[in-house]
């Protein structure tokens, strides 16, 4: 009897050692795997860091899929973002819009990317109750808004906004970019056009395109001359041909004016873009900076 | 019980070790590689990158960035690709190993374009090569390199070095005979105009270059022999040099664009027909 | 010291990565060397106006432009330069920015500072920039970065 007893305990013992290593030796296995849920974020993390973001993206997709964690959404819109594929991104940013913790972040993510796609009105829009937001975040929103008008075409808000909202290190260089944009150096082109109307090429040398302004004067003085020289001499072709000439070169240079004068213009807008452009990215648009461990 | 104990640790280990740790970067390899072989080189180097990552033993630096390297240099990523070559020569053990990557990254170059660069690393390959047949390769590598640069005199020198009858060496050999001479186009456009053009088979414009010519030569020279002086300047400067600077300069380009002509016709028969290797 | 190593060492890592922003498949990389784009004789038969335009340029390159010497420093040529505008605008708006142009061409004293050398090595200067609307124009940097 005895004997059976101790049998039996001994196959039970085995038994249960049996199911508890291979139990065992599955989960070593699993945390070995390469494509557990684990791994896969691990792998995901690190590719972000090596801002591989495609390859990332579809890492937390997988991981996604299984276990949703809306921290992984904010790190997929924040990689479409930074691969420039806007679209994608303020989808996924878009999604997060019931979290807590993050509809908030992701809402000034969307409205960096309406910037950084100039379409302004989408920005004030997703701005305008920036009261809506916890008392830290309203802050950013409320700098990004006003950094928004510095880009736009619109009139300018008030400067005492900007005293509001930026804080008195950047304040100057703010200012100095409000300035330029209420005050651009703009030449006139109706000024340009109606000085090469007078003696031509004179816009142009208004416009800085001395030697341009130059030729055109000689260039009209010298048909002009031929003109009158042949009516003088009675060679009637030729002095009509030499007038129609000097009528289209006449023409041409104050066409040519208010061309140079656009041209300069989109030139200084040009450099007030890109120096915002510099300064905007150098201060990550006023936004809170996300290391994601990456550091 | 003692005894039941003890091989139910021994069957633990071997379960571990079977499943856990051997196995699975040897399957990642043959996974990454099967997606290599299929050609679907982005999502291979993903898993390469994966089993790098997860290889606690670094046992697959060198064989993973290397393969790497090549998926990149099939996607035309030539850049990409050469900075992975680098990571894995310094991963390779011997120097073999070492030889032959400095060798794809010539190759790299000379597809990117950046042929100067394939030659400069071929001197100094050459300056260390000890062996007959190193030195075989660095010929020939050299010879696609000058290829690529449309230098095919010094192609068919470098090719000539491992065999006198090297087919690659008699192709270019066949390129330079085809060849116009630019030179000669030029010079002799500029004792009879349109000459050059037709040289290179361009008989339209050579015939209106030979015409404009003869008709401001003839002007200006009517004019000084009737003794108006200033038009015949005037005729020279602004028309007769015109055409005449036009004649030559159209000799040599259509000299030079037969002769792209003719490059290309034999960059795509190496490419379509030639069996040997390639960059 | 380190940290600069250690930056230096992950740049091509960096700029590795953004190759592989799109996925990208196999290429097959042709070995011919590329070819000078050449001049669209091709005449524009939408109506009367542009054909006739188009003829009369054809027959100015094939007899005079061609085979007098490479005289533009522009590109678009001034010839090249006519058709656009006419198509872009009107004959009238056209002449007149031709004749802008042709100034332009005449003054000895241009240089980098004014016009961009594109990759014909060329003064780049498009029609564009000319039409008077102002959204179309491209402002070309010739003195920063990019």
């Amino acid at each position: 009897m005895k004997r059976k007893t101790s049998q039996i305990s001994t196959i039970f013992y085995f038994l249960f050692f049996f199911v508890l290593s291979t139990s065992f030796a599955q989960v070593v296995s699993k945390t070995n795997d390469y494509f557990n849920l684990k791994n896969r974020l691990k792998f995901g993390n690190y590719l972000f860091c090596q801002q591989d973001y495609l390859r990332a993206i579809d890492e937390f997709n997988a991981v996604n899929k299984k276990i949703k964690n809306d921290t992984l959404d904010f790190k997929i819109g924040y990689a479409f973002e930074k691969m420039r594929k806007y679209d994608k991104a303020i989808e996924k940013f878009s999604e997060l819009n019931g979290n807590k913790n993050l509809s908030g972040l992701s809402r000034l993510e969307t409205g960096k990317i309406f910037l950084l796609k100039k379409e302004f009105p989408e920005v004030y829009k997703l701005l305008i109750d920036s009261i809506e937001y916890k008392n830290n975040l309203r802050q950013y929103a409320g700098r990004l808004k006003y950094l928004t008008y510095l880009y736009d075409n619109k009139p300018l808000p008030d400067s005492s906004n900007y005293k509001l909202w930026f804080s008195s290190k950047v304040l100057p260089d703010v200012m100095k970019f409000y300035r330029r944009k209420q005050n651009p150096h703009y030449k006139s082109e109706t000024l340009s056009g109606v000085l090469s109307a007078i003696i031509p090429g004179l816009g142009k040398i208004y416009v800085g395109e001395i030697g341009d302004g130059i030729t055109a004067l000689l260039f009209n003085g010298v048909l002009g001359f031929l003109a009158y020289n042949n009516f003088k001499a009675n060679h009637k072709f030729r002095a009509w041909l030499f007038t129609g000439l000097t009528a289209v070169f006449y023409g041409g240079n104050i066409y040519g004016s208010v061309a140079a004068a656009q041209i300069y213009n989109s030139g200084v807008n040009f450099r007030f873009t890109r120096e915002l452009n510099l300064f905007s990215k150098k201060h990550n648009y006023f936004l809170p900076k996300f290391k994601f461990l990456c550091e | 019980m003692c005894k039941y104990l003890y091989i139910n640790v021994l069957l633990i280990l071997f379960l571990v070790n079977k499943t856990g740790f051997a196995q699975v970067p040897e399957n990642q390899l043959k996974f990454a590689d099967s997606l290599f072989k299929a050609q679907n080189y982005f999502d291979a180097i993903t898993e390469y990158k994966r089993l790098l990552f997860f290889d606690g033993n670094n046992e697959y630096d060198f064989s993973a960035n290397y393969k790497i390297a090549l998926a990149y240099k099939f996607g035309a990523k030539y850049g990409s690709a050469i900075n992975y070559f680098r990571i894995a020569s310094n991963y390779a053990k011997l120097p073999e190993q070492k030889f032959n990557i400095e060798l794809m990254i010539v190759r790299t170059n000379i597809l990117r374009g950046t042929e100067n660069v394939a030659l400069q690393m071929l001197d100094d390959l050459m300056k260390q090569a000890g062996t007959v047949s190193k030195k075989k390769e660095i010929y020939y590598w050299r010879g696609w390199a000058y290829m690529f640069k449309d230098d095919w005199e010094n192609a068919s020198k470098s090719f000539a070095q491992i065999n006198p009858n090297h087919k690659l060496k008699l192709l270019c050999d066949k390129v330079n005979d085809e060849k116009y001479s630019v030179t000669f186009a030029k010079v002799i456009s500029y004792i009879l105009p349109g000459f050059g053009q037709f040289y290179t088979g361009h008989y339209l414009s050579g015939l209106l270059s030979l015409g404009w010519n003869v008709l401001w030569g003839y002007t200006t020279v009517n004019a000084f022999a009737s003794d108006r002086i200033f038009d015949g300047l005037v005729i020279a400067n602004l028309l007769w040099f015109r055409f005449y600077r036009g004649n030559f300069q159209n000799a040599e380009k259509f000299a030079k664009q037969e002769n792209l002509k003719i490059t290309n016709k034999a960059l795509y028969k190496i490419q379509t027909e030639y069996r040997g290797l390639k960059p | 010291m380190t940290r600069i190593l250690v930056i230096l060492l992950f740049i091509p890592f960096l700029i590795n990565a953004q190759v592989d922003w799109e996925k990208w498949k196999p290429e097959n990389r042709i070995y011919q060397l590329p070819e000078n784009p050449k001049r669209d004789y091709s005449i524009d038969n939408s109506n009367l106006g542009t054909m006739v335009l188009t003829g009369v340029i054809d027959l100015y390159w094939i007899t005079i432009s061609d085979v007098d010497g490479d005289n533009c420093p522009f590109h678009p040529s001034c010839s090249t330069f006519f058709v656009k505008a006419v198509k872009k605008s009107n004959l009238i708006k056209g002449a007149l920015m031709f004749a802008d142009r042709f100034t332009r061409d005449s003054n000895f004293f241009k240089s980098k500072h004014h016009y961009k050398i594109d990759e014909t090595g060329r003064f780049y200067d498009p029609v564009d920039n000319y039409l008077l609307e102002k959204n179309k124009i491209v402002f070309i940097d010739t003195y920063g970065d990019k």
